[in-house]
This record gives C-alpha cells, sequence and structure tokens, in this order.
C-alpha cells in the first residue's frame, strides 16, 4: 500500500518537474527570439553579457560558419587521412624479426618497427601546437627555397592544408596505438589457425587480423575525431581560419572577450555532442560497443 | 621405412626454466592413428604445437615429406599447408562466415579458383554434417559445431596428415560425440591422425598406437589394447587407473 502511495507520489513529481522544465524552455525560447529580434536592430554591442553574445554571433556568423565548416574539414579530413596512414604505420610497427628470416629481412623489420615507435615517440611526446608550427614553417621554407614568391606560397601551403597535415600527422601517431591495441586484441588462435594453414605472416596479418583489429578500434577511433574537433583549436596560432581563430577575431572586432569564447564553447559542445551522437548511432548500426565524450589525450 | 609420414628424433624444448619436452622420438607411419595421453603439463600439446611449429622447439628433427622442419632454410609455409591442425579453442576467423573460413587458406595458400575452393569447402562441410550452416556466422555457432566447421576448414588444404591439439576438451560433455564422430569417420578413411586427448573410450577404440606421455618423455607406447588392459610403466598404470575408475572404458 506504501509502496503504491510512494510509486504515485513520485509519478506526479516527475510530470511536474516535466511541465516545470517544458515551461522553462519555452520561457527561454520567448527570450531568446525577443534578444535576437532586438540585437538585429542594434548598431552597438549591448551591456548585458546573454545579449552581447547574441548579438556578437550574429553580426559575425559568416566568420563563425566558416570556422565551424574549417573545424569539421579538419578533424574529417584528418581523422580519415591519419586511419590510412596509420594503417601503414601499424603495419612497421608491429614487424618482429623472426629465426627463420634471412639477414637483411632480419634488418629491415628491425628498422620499421623502430621508425614507427620513434614516430609515436616523437608525435606523441610533442604538443599538437608546436608541431603545427614547425610544419608550417618547414613547409613553408622549403618552398621558398624553390624560388616561389609569398603569394605563390600560400597558395600551395595554405594554412589549411598545412594545419590538415599536423591534424593527420598527429593522429596517425595516436590511432597507430589504437590499432596496436585492437591488433594485441585479436586472438593469438586466430593467427595460429591462420599459420598453421599455411598462410604467410603477411596472409595472415591482411586477411584475419587486421580486418578485426580495425572492427576492434572503431570506437576509439571515433573518439580520435571527436578529440580532433576539440584540439584542431590550436592551429588557430599559425592562421588557421577554424572556430577558434573566427572566434578570436569576432572578438577582436566587437572588443569583448568573455561572451564570444562562451558561445565558441557552447560551438564545440554542440559538435562534439552530434559527432558522438553520430558515432553511437552507427556503432548501433555496426553493432559495436560505444564510450562518451573522450577527455583530450 | 618408406611409409612413414613424420620423423620427429630428439626433440627438445624448454619455457625458460621449465623443461617440457625432453628428447622426443616418434614415428608415425601413413594412415595410422596415434592417440598421445598423459597428464596436464606433461608436454603432449607442446609436442603438437612443435611439430608444425607453433612453438619452436630448441633441439632435435621433425622430419616430415623429405625435409626437416627444423632445417631454417625450409619453407615452413610449403610444409605447414600439408600439416593440418585443429585447437582446443577452434580458433575459427572471427572475421568470416563458415565457408569462408573453408576457402581462405585453400585460395591465398594454394590459390585456387573461388568455385573450386568452395565446391571442396562444401563438400568436407557436408561430411563433418554441417550442410545446412555454410552460410552461417562463424562466431554464432555451437562448441561442437565449430570444432567440426575447424576440422573441414583443415581438410579444405587435403593434408597429408592431421593433428588434434585436445579437440573435445572445450566442449561440453553432450556435443564431445558429435566431433569424435567426425574424427572417427576420418579414421576410417585412412587419415594419418595424431591426437592429444584425454577421451580413453576414443584413444582406445580407434587408434592404432597409444602413446602415453609423462614429464616430458613419452614413457610407454604400443597398441591401445595392451596400453589400456595390461601397461608395463607403474606410471601409466596409475594414470589410467583413475580413468578407469571414473568411467568405465
Amino acid at each position: 500500500m506504501k509502496k503504491e502511495a510512494n510509486n504515485n507520489r513520485l509519478r506526479i513529481l516527475k510530470a511536474a518537474a516535466w511541465i516545470a522544465g517544458i515551461a522553462l524552455l519555452i520561457w527561454c525560447g520567448i527570450r531568446f527570439a525577443e534578444t535576437v529580434r532586438v540585437c538585429r536592430d542594434l548598431d552597438k554591442n549591448p551591456q548585458s553579457f546573454g545579449a552581447s553574445m547574441v548579438y556578437m554571433t550574429l553580426k559575425g556568423k559568416d566568420m563563425l560558419i566558416t570556422g565551424v565548416w574549417t573545424t569539421v574539414r579538419l578533424a574529417l579530413l584528418g581523422t580519415a587521412i591519419a586511419f590510412v596512414l596509420a594503417i601503414l604505420l601499424v603495419f612497421l610497427r608491429v614487424q618482429e624479426p623472426n629465426k627463420r628470416d634471412k639477414e637483411a629481412v632480419k634488418a629491415l623489420k628491425w628498422l620499421a618497427s623502430h621508425f614507427a615507435r620513434l614516430y609515436v615517440f616523437v608525435i606523441r611526446g610533442t604538443p599538437m601546437m608546436v608541431q603545427a608550427l614547425i610544419f608550417y614553417y618547414f613547409g613553408f621554407n622549403l618552398f621558398k627555397r624553390t624560388g616561389m614568391t609569398v603569394t605563390e606560397i600560400n597558395h600551395v601551403w595554405s594554412f589549411f592544408i598545412s594545419g590538415l597535415c599536423t591534424v593527420a600527422l598527429n593522429s596517425t601517431a595516436y590511432l597507430t596505438e589504437v590499432l596496436r591495441g585492437g591488433i594485441l586484441a585479436v586472438d593469438r588462435g586466430q593467427t595460429e589457425a591462420a599459420r598453421s594453414l599455411g598462410m604467410t605472416n603477411w596472409q595472415t596479418m591482411l586477411k584475419v587480423v587486421f580486418p578485426q583489429a580495425v572492427k576492434n578500434s572503431i570506437p576509439a577511433i571515433g573518439n580520435e575525431f571527436i578529440i580532433n574537433i576539440k584540439d584542431s583549436s590550436v592551429l588557430s596560432v599559425i592562421g588557421v581560419m577554424d572556430l577558434m581563430y573566427a572566434t578570436k577575431s569576432v572578438s577582436g572586432i566587437y572588443f569583448r572577450s568573455l561572451e564570444i569564447y562562451c558561445v565558441a564553447a557552447l560551438l564545440y559542445l554542440v559538435l562534439t555532442w552530434l559527432s558522438s551522437l553520430l558515432l553511437k548511432w552507427l556503432g548501433k548500426k555496426l553493432d559495436m560497443p560505444v564510450r562518451g565524450i573522450p577527455s583530450s589525450n | 621405412m618408406s611409409d612413414t609420414v613424420l620423423r620427429i628424433e630428439g626433440l627438445e624444448k624448454s619455457f625458460g626454466e621449465l623443461e617440457v619436452l625432453k628428447g622426443i622420438d616418434l614415428e608415425i607411419r601413413k594412415g595410422e592413428v596415434v592417440c598421445i595421453i598423459g597428464s596436464s603439463g606433461s608436454g603432449k600439446s607442446t609436442l603438437l604445437r612443435c611439430i608444425n611449429l607453433l612453438e619452436e622447439a630448441d633441439a632435435g628433427h621433425i622430419w616430415f615429406d623429405g625435409q626437416d622442419l627444423m632445417d631454417l632454410q625450409v619453407d615452413l609455409n610449403a610444409l605447414r599447408q600439408k600439416i593440418g591442425m585443429v585447437f582446443q579453442s577452434f580458433n575459427l576467423f572471427n572475421n568470416k562466415n563458415v565457408i569462408d573460413n573453408c576457402t581462405l587458406a585453400p585460395m591465398t595458400v594454394r590459390k585456387i579458383s573461388k568455385a573450386q575452393a568452395e565446391e571442396a569447402a562444401v563438400r568436407n562441410l557436408t561430411t563433418v554434417g554441417l550442410a545446412d550452416f555454410i552460410y552461417a556466422d562463424s562466431t554464432r555457432l555451437s562448441g561442437g559445431q565449430k570444432q567440426r566447421v575447424a576440422i573441414a576448414r583443415a581438410l579444405c588444404m587435403e593434408p597429408e596428415i592431421m593433428l588434434f591439439d585436445e579437440p573435445t576438451s572445450a566442449l561440453d560433455p553432450e556435443i564431445v560425440g558429435e566431433v569424435l564422430d567426425v574424427m572417427k569417420a576420418l579414421a576410417a578413411e585412412g587419415m594419418t591422425m595424431v591426437v592429444v586427448t584425454h577421451e580413453m573410450a576414443f584413444a582406445k577404440e580407434v587408434s592404432d598406437r597409444v602413446v602415453f606421455m609423462d614429464q616430458g618423455v613419452i614413457l610407454e607406447q604400443g597398441d591401445p589394447n595392451e596400453i589400456f588392459t595390461n601397461p608395463k610403466n607403474d606410471r601409466t598404470r596409475e594414470f589410467l587407473s583413475r580413468y578407469l575408475e571414473d568411467k568405465q572404458i
């Protein structure tokens, strides 16, 4: 009896919370629409915090949209390129010299594995911001030596291209380790079965281990994509017109920082949230486990 | 002897400090079914895994097909495809369905056409009684079914000898029979088989020779009736008496 009464009370409480929540949402919506309407006609940054946020977002919307689009492209293309490179690099990484290999093969395998180790060691051990600057200036100097003018260089080795290289090469290191984990997670018996049937090491890797390793790694690869949405913000130091750079520009034009950075935070949050929803949906379709929004490195 | 398929001489293997095989000599003749019995840790599985080099032995010789597998120059993959292996934990390729499990190695190693490989796969899957599961997801089969697929997969390479590493140990007692039946049929067809097993009834009924291993050496080997009814070695008698009490074979 008592339990039923409690359940009823709980149900009423829940309904009340829903109603209150919806009412709050409607109120916020109305206030927001009102602010937007007012701000659209203003030609001066309003004093009120919220209104200023809306004002600057409206005025700087072209820049912000370009920024969001650039950030999305950086993360998407960067992760995709990194994935391809990581597959190559992890193949080098897992080479192990075998007693039965010829001396030259042994040496090559050692070299391959240690090259991959060094790559991961260096890239993971340095900040992406520093990498971005190094890649940018390295490319710039390289093109300069060929006698190109600055305008020409900016065309070929643009901020976006060098930024994309940074994201891709940085993610390659992380995804290499992700894939290596995926390979290690494949049961040893799979390799043994393939080898016992006379398949070579290479055939075993290609046909049996890699496909399973990649499947194991898909949730972590999705995480890397979300991390890239956030971490590509450091590319603004070399002038990539990403969301961070756009935010800085808007802040510079309208002399207000806190408000517009809050807008940037909200936009990043929406991006990562949408991405994780998308990954969750993909994961369900592919029948794979999914984690929440990951922390940055 | 010309009908010898496999000859092992003085095989030794250690894992660190632990000496697992202490000089094994064994000869397998064509069409022979040899069961290796012995308590856990006696080195039976290691011996089997050393035969196709899944474990690299430290010393000794493994003569197969006129070549010594312990020779570092030998083409290991070419020899391995003639030695079928069935594992305790099945080890079906998780990323392939049943028929692709069977066709992968014939197509990549022996380079035969897909049509040919599939024909052989269907034939072998039918032999092991899985004609209805040809396109099934290999991860969703029962243990007994998985092991039968594994046997069919090995058969698709047309091996000269089949190694079975405790093929029924991971199965529950009710479905052990279906795998043993397949193995019996295989033996009846004349396949050369080396079986590491704890199924004493199977060993007694099917094998031509029983090898008893203990602490890395072969203590006794011979006709199954001889070994099971009148073992010469004390250790063999002790080991078998425990089984005979339990199982009444």
